[in-house]
């Protein structure tokens, strides 16, 4: 539901409405984030701002933040039907497509991956996960791996996040700071892992941002 | 236009001596590409980033798609891998498949692992005959049927597939420049294949590669969930439409296409952007839509899929109803 506050145009250029740009405004005390904050700085950033928003502010947000810190995003929402389970198709997860979101509801937990391409010289500037986590006996962690595909050498984190105890609300993880961020395709594969708990969770978006 | 004209001098400079000017480019394929073409068949190491096979009936067959662009010229594969396993190599093949029909697949180019070391290698395949010239027509994939995996001793990291575009439009560099001045093409397509799909929930499955094909199965009579394939399109993009070759010899049972959107944010019915469905039990069909509803794409707000799904009743046989190919037209942002 559209909000009656008027919307505000930040100095990045975004028009953020309503609730969301009180809870960004409040959060950020009153100014846009400064430019050339560290991506640390600017997890924690998020991490206020979001946690005053709700659900469907989530995405404007980090959009107008990564705007501010560094220049307009490119998004890639990685497919849930690009998710492959680790040693099964997904055996013990179910995907209703009325639905449409992972269900975890017993059976196994485990990992799954998915392949990320893109375009060589990007740089990936952040990972957001969107979803419900109700079971206190494990967490979703997802993480964006590359592999460097000419060695034995096990492949290296570059982000992750990953919720943390139990809640049936709709929840999100954010990680904006990516170490080897510059994409280089002539000597790396670039992966996702998600391993999910194996009970009372649905995933329901993976997506990550990135500049050219 | 003395830019025009500059580009005229370089074209006429490559026509004259006999060069075609290419833009050499490389398409990755990563482990995390691959899968295996039944349930169960594959052990993805997700902290390594390396697949090996599993060895259970059937697996380390191992299957990933090659959207090689339309008028690529393929050069090269340069095979990434690692077998340390005494008695058995494996083999991988780029592959095409015609779209629509049941001629099975050729073999492009392919190589063999041979003997053991715990070393990583890197094998060369160069295409015969100058290179391979990608059409739209096939889809293009990499198997390993021919010689499987065989466990975790067989990994593959990568294949790397060299390949050229041509700089200029059709026939340019023949002197044809009739599509001087020509605006670019706005439409862009997205392939999906057979090999591409797959099924949830411990359902039985199979990728058919010998004809790019995935096929619906049921063996437990009770409502079977849909197969479920990646669709990414870049964030902003217009979808225009979708063209699926699509199989099906049941009369009483038809397999309806749809490319599907779920918000992420909450847990609103997922919508449906555009589908098609089967008819009649006359084998392969060549169904299409144009009409797409929500057909901006917008990547942080939503994520998208493509689903097969049974209609008509639960049951249904293998080589009854399956998916090859699905184009997705474009627009890019």
């Amino acid at each position: 539901m559209e909000s009656s506050t008027p919307p505000r145009r930040t100095r990045a250029g975004w028009t953020i409405r309503g609730a969301g740009a009180l809870a960004l405004v409040a959060a950020l005390g009153g100014a846009a984030p400064p430019a050339g904050a560290t991506a640390s700085q600017l997890d924690l950033e998020i991490e206020a701002a979001l946690a005053e928003l709700p659900p469907e502010r989530w995405a404007e947000t980090i959009r107008f933040l990564l705007e501010a810190h560094l220049g307009t995003p490119g998004v890639h929402a990685v497919s849930p039907g690009s998710l492959w389970d680790r040693d099964a198709a997904l055996d013990e997860q179910a995907f209703p497509v009325s639905q449409g979101c992972f269900l975890s509801d017993g059976g196994f937990g485990g990992c799954a991956y998915a392949p990320l391409r893109f375009r060589q010289g990007s740089t990936v500037t952040g990972l957001v996960m969107l979803f419900v986590d109700n079971w206190n006996g494990e967490d979703y962690l997802v993480e964006v791996r590359r592999k460097r595909t000419g060695t034995n050498d096990a492949s290296q984190v570059m982000a992750s996040a990953a919720s943390s105890g139990a809640s049936p609300s709709h929840r999100i993880a954010t990680d904006l700071t990516i170490d080897h961020a510059l994409i280089d395709n002539s000597l790396y594969a670039y992966f996702v892992r998600l391993c999910r708990p194996f009970f009372g969770s649905q995933l329901h978006g993976l997506y990550l941002t990135y500049s050219q | 236009m003395p830019r025009r004209l500059a580009l005229l001098a370089t074209l006429s400079l490559f026509v004259a001596f006999g060069s075609t000017p290419l833009a050499g480019e490389q398409l990755v394929v990563g482990a995390a590409d691959f899968h295996s073409r039944i349930p169960e068949g594959h052990v993805f190491d997700s902290v390594a980033g390396w697949i090996g096979g599993a060895l259970t009936t059937g697996g380390g067959c191992l299957v990933a798609s090659a959207p090689l662009p339309h008028r690529a010229q393929v050069k090269q594969l340069i095979l990434q891998v690692y077998d340390n396993h005494a008695a058995q190599d494996f083999r991988i093949e780029l592959k095409r498949k015609r779209r629509g029909n049941s001629v099975v697949a050729q073999t492009l180019a392919g190589a063999s692992t041979s003997g053991a070391t715990t070393a990583a290698r890197e094998i060369n395949v160069v295409l015969p005959d100058g290179g391979h010239l990608v059409s739209d027509a096939f889809v293009y994939y990499l198997s390993t049927d021919a010689d499987c995996l065989d466990g975790t001793s067989h990994r593959i990291h990568a294949v790397r597939i060299d390949y050229v575009l041509p700089l200029f439009a059709d026939d340019f560099e023949s002197g044809d420049t009739s599509a001087w001045g020509a605006p670019p093409q706005t439409l862009h397509h997205y392939w999906v294949s057979g090999i591409d799909f797959k099924n949830l929930q411990g359902w039985p499955w199979t990728i058919d590669t010998t004809l790019a094909t995935f096929w619906l199965e049921n063996a437990i009579n009770s409502p079977a969930p849909c197969a479920l394939a990646r669709l990414e399109l870049p964030h902003g993009a217009t979808v225009g439409g979708i063209l699926a070759n699509l199989w099906d010899v049941r009369s009483d049972r038809n397999l309806t296409l749809s490319l599907r959107r779920s918000t992420m944010a909450s847990a609103v019915v997922p919508a449906v952007l555009t589908s098609v469905s089967t008819s009649g039990q006359n084998g392969w069909q060549l169904q299409l839509s144009f009409t797409v509803a929500n057909a901006v794409i917008d990547n942080d707000t939503y994520w998208y899929w493509l689903d097969a799904c049974i209609t008509g009743g639960n049951q249904v046989e293998s080589a009854q109803l399956g998916v090859q190919a699905v184009q997705v037209f474009y627009s890019p942002p």
